[in-house]
């Protein structure tokens, strides 16, 4: 397995998920008083303080995995609300029994980015699109800028697959078998992308001798 | 462990040597600490590339605002009970509703049994003698007078 283990525990506690990978865990769901369960069980009652929570929970990694497929942080923003307000309009589309609610989330995200960036016509890349290490000096932040926008640019090469497979790994905190299903790809699929993405962005990263991590 | 085999587990698990499977562990480290230039420039890539691929977004008031505005501009779905049960607690929520509707069923039942065998056992002890003015006429079957 890579990454994190499988998560077979998840259907049994909601939103009972694998360690996660990135830093970003102090606005996890995991921390909610009600979890995305019981919130997403409120919605389909039509709570709308519940929907308001559950917005909240979930929206910056709802961002985060829609900017890291379409890598505009606009369009990323568009894909977010759309997926909210159709949610909040149809919110029986997401079934309790069948997965969890960040599953199901992250997967109707991906596939709504995927669409949208089939559609739209190929854009530069946002200017700030990685955010700058305030603890660097000017010249280091002016050479960790270099290499973010080189990876960016990287990452942009990628099939829309490997991409939609990294939003999933590093800005979810989804277990691999999580993240194949919201991908609608066996476990061996997803690491698969996972693999050559890694391989192809490095490889990349050290052909333009962006390798020092800063 | 060779340069290759280290590239292949640094794609297969990311940087994180934590993440890494125990067995493999030591061997990466002793790769690392070889000081080997090439070893250390594939490691800091693979370290860089987390690290920015994990970088969190930041969705602005705005966003959430406009979401939460939008969301009061589209109707409200509409209210289903049975959406406060999510689940297996669907499941316990539909056993309990049948669980009462059996238990008031038989609960009425068995009244009404108690009562009929109470009138029945107090009439049958209850002759016509019993009753003024309430005498069988032989001849006329079937008609109190």
């Amino acid at each position: 397995m890579l990454g994190r283990q499988p998560d077979t525990t998840s259907m049994m506690s909601a939103d009972s998920m694998a360690a996660p990978t990135c830093p970003n865990t102090s606005n996890s769901p995991l921390n909610s008083p009600l979890n995305s369960q019981e919130l997403a069980a409120r919605v389909s009652a039509g709570d709308r303080a519940a929907f308001a929570q559950l917005v909240q929970l979930h929206l910056p990694r709802t961002v985060a995995v829609a900017q890291r497929v379409l890598m505009r942080r606009a369009e990323a923003e568009d894909v977010a609300q759309d997926v909210f307000i159709k949610y909040w309009q149809k919110p029986q589309a997401y079934q309790p029994g069948k997965a969890l609610f960040a599953t199901w989330l992250y997967r109707v995200t991906v596939n709504r980015a995927l669409d949208v960036a089939r559609k739209a016509k190929p854009l530069p890349l946002d200017e700030n699109y990685d955010q700058e290490d305030p603890a660097l000096s000017v010249i280091e932040q002016q050479a960790q800028k270099q290499r973010a926008q080189a990876l960016a640019q990287a990452v942009a090469l990628l099939p829309e697959r490997q991409r939609a497979a990294i939003a999933l790994s590093y800005q979810t905190e989804l277990s691999d078998v999580d993240a194949a299903a919201a991908l609608d790809i066996t476990v061996k699929a997803y690491e698969s992308l996972l693999v050559r993405a890694r391989r192809t962005l490095r490889e990349m990263m050290l052909k333009g001798g962006h390798h020092d991590a800063g | 462990m060779t340069q290759d085999e280290f590239s292949d587990l640094l794609d297969m698990y990311g940087a994180d040597l934590s993440r890494w499977p125990l067995d493999q562990r030591g061997a990466a480290q002793a790769l690392l600490a070889s000081k080997s230039g090439e070893v250390w420039q594939i490691y800091q890539a693979a370290q860089f590339i987390d690290q920015q691929l994990a970088q969190p977004a930041v969705p602005s008031r705005a966003l959430l605002d406009r979401i939460l505005l939008a969301s009061t501009e589209v109707a409200e779905p509409p209210f289903n009970f049975w959406a406060l049960f999510a689940g297996w607690q669907r499941a316990m929520a539909g056993g309990a509703i049948c669980a009462s509707l059996m238990a008031g069923l038989y609960s009425g039942w068995s009244t009404q049994l108690t009562a009929y065998s109470t009138v029945t056992s107090t009439t049958s002890s209850i002759t016509t003698d019993d009753i003024p003015g309430l005498t069988y006429a032989p001849g006329e079957v079937g008609e109190w007078q």
